[in-house]
């Protein structure tokens, strides 16, 4: 056991050096065991002596490969570079946009639909003729009409299915009005080469996961008929799109069926809305507002300062001081665009579409994303050089803990091309509160080696 | 501008371990009660900042003591310099590591 955890750690530590490192721990170890062993007669006692010992190894292998990064001047330059931290910023952002442009799930919770559920309470009047009263209580028709396009209305049901080249299979069969794709703008697939001539059999639009499931993704599902109970329909199209999230998981939407309903299927009502209705909805405005909160939040509780310059040294120009602003404003915009988009994605990913805990969901995870970025990019701006933009290196400790008020005791970092020296007092004091940059002038170039990437001692 | 090698109070305790003659890794872990995940990655640090050196001891001293050959510490001239300020900095590390100690 223990040589197994000590192969593992192995694997952390640079190929060149793993065999001298893996024989001073094996031998080592030997020791160990041999002096638990001796001390202690209870062996669960030295084992478990023995195992800290070996976990220890983690922590040493883990420096070895810390270590070798840093000496990797390419990989060290890049990681500490502001283009490329930038850059990886972007990349994360097309990274969540992209994936809220392309999941369904994404599409289902951020679309223009609302679903609400019927009791069917009074059946002397359909569905969509009590929307009003249902879906905007208080409201006058008119000012329903301005926010909803339109409503429509299904019935989930359970339907035994089969076909000549499909065995009898039992489905959840959504039972829904004729128009109920087009009302809700939901795309529905091969519709386009079902011929145009009227066919009297009820209509069926397959889910895609049936479609695939069931029917191999055959393309030319068009035109097959099913037997769906005691009816027959024929195949029109397949639904893709945020038709997937709607509740009752349907594997066919069966349209204009006169079928009775049944007490205690569920049944829905949904409605489409206008872009009045989805400004009004603001379901979007959530995040936004968390973001804004977030913000308004990071600027009260943490104290958002950069430093200041050491009274004898120059400042850098106002164009160089300008670029440090731009940098850390679009480090800022770009997180709040990924913490945006990155909420979206995580509510819909775990939250049910039209779910009426989503926008919670999607406020919470905005407000907590944005927050911790601003955290993140401010840290960030306060550990780059304000000339080149690159991360200071090289910590180093200044003076003595007992000479605080005495002298200055502190951590000094350095840029690695010789424009700036960072000192962070380890206590602040009113005559060093905050970090402090000291600007070098041209005379110190001699002391920072580029092509070497390392400092040389005076 | 001060060295690389930060003198911290477990680095002054490895310092005056080693100098004290615990120059294995274990028995610097048994003198300073120091886990090994901090020990061996201060020595490294250490070696890196050419404080101490390591060197693996001859086999044919292992065989006669029919036991397996170990990596062991010195001081450098570096290293004397650095113990010798933390001394100063930290006066209590030459009453927890006493001077001369047991030989490993």
């Amino acid at each position: 056991m223990h040589l197994g955890l000590l192969w593992g750690a192995s694997l952390l530590v640079p190929a060149s050096l793993r065999a001298e490192w893996s024989k001073e721990w094996r031998t080592e170890l030997w020791y160990v065991l041999r002096e638990c062993c001796s001390q202690t007669s209870d062996h669960p006692r030295s084992i478990r002596q023995a195992t800290a010992f070996c976990v220890g190894a983690y922590r040493d292998s883990f420096c070895l490969r810390r270590r070798s990064w840093h000496e990797q001047r390419f990989l060290g330059g890049i990681v500490g570079s502001g283009s490329v931290c930038l850059l990886l910023l972007i990349g994360i952002f097309f990274w969540t946009w992209g994936i809220a442009r392309m999941s369904p799930r994404v599409a289902a919770g951020s679309s223009r639909i609302q679903v609400y559920p019927w009791l069917a309470s009074d059946k002397s009047t359909g569905p969509c003729d009590c929307a009003v009263d249902l879906i905007t209580p208080g409201r006058s028709l008119q000012v329903t009409q301005f926010l909803f396009n339109g409503f429509s209305h299904y019935r989930i049901t359970r339907q035994t299915v089969w076909a000549h080249d499909m065995p009898m299979t039992e489905w959840t069969v959504a039972q829904a009005r004729s128009d109920f794709f087009a009302v809700l703008h939901l795309p529905v697939r091969f519709m386009e080469r079902f011929p145009r001539v009227p066919n009297k059999l009820p209509q069926i639009v397959l889910s895609r996961d049936t479609w695939m499931r069931d029917f191999g993704g055959n393309p030319n599902i068009a035109e097959a008929e099913l037997h769906v109970g005691s009816i027959d329909a024929i195949v029109v199209g397949v639904a893709f799109g945020s038709s997937m999230g709607l509740p009752g998981k349907a594997n066919a939407w069966l349209l204009g069926s006169n079928a009775q309903a049944v007490t205690g299927n569920a049944e829905f009502v949904v409605g489409h809305l206008s872009s009045a209705g989805y400004f009004e909805d603001g379901r979007w405005a959530l995040s936004v507002g968390a973001i804004l909160l977030a913000f308004v939040m990071w600027l009260f509780t943490s104290r958002p300062s950069i430093g200041e310059y050491s009274s004898g040294s120059h400042k850098p120009s106002l164009a160089r001081r300008g670029q440090f602003w731009a940098f850390l404003i679009g480090k800022i915009s770009v997180l709040m665009a990924i913490a945006y988009y990155a909420s979206v994605d995580l509510d819909c990913s775990f939250v049910q579409p039209f779910s009426k805990f989503s926008g919670y969901a999607q406020f919470a995870s905005s407000f907590t994303l944005c927050f911790l970025g601003l955290l993140w990019a401010f840290r960030d701006q306060q550990r780059r050089c304000p000339i080149c933009l690159r991360r200071m290196a090289h910590p180093v400790n200044v003076g003595q803990p007992s000479r605080t008020f005495l002298a200055w005791n502190g951590t000094e970092l350095v840029c690695e091309r010789g424009h700036t020296l960072l000192h962070i007092p380890e206590t602040p004091t009113s005559w060093f509160g905050a970090q402090r940059w000291v600007c070098l002038d041209g005379s110190w170039q001699f002391l920072f080696a580029q092509e070497t990437g390392t400092l040389s001692s005076l | 501008m001060s060295g690389e090698t930060r003198l911290t109070h477990n680095t002054a305790l490895i310092l005056q371990a080693i100098d004290s003659g615990f120059v294995y890794g274990f028995s610097i872990m048994e003198m300073t009660g120091l886990p090994s995940g901090t020990v061996y990655p201060a020595m490294r640090r250490m070696e890196e900042g050419q404080l101490i050196r390591s060197r693996w001891e001859r086999q044919a001293i292992a065989d006669r003591e029919q036991r397996p050959p170990r990596k062991y510490y010195q001081l450098t001239n570096n290293g004397r310099t650095a113990l010798e300020t933390s001394r100063k900095r930290y006066p209590l590390v030459g009453r927890l590591v006493p001077a001369s100690g047991a030989k490993s």
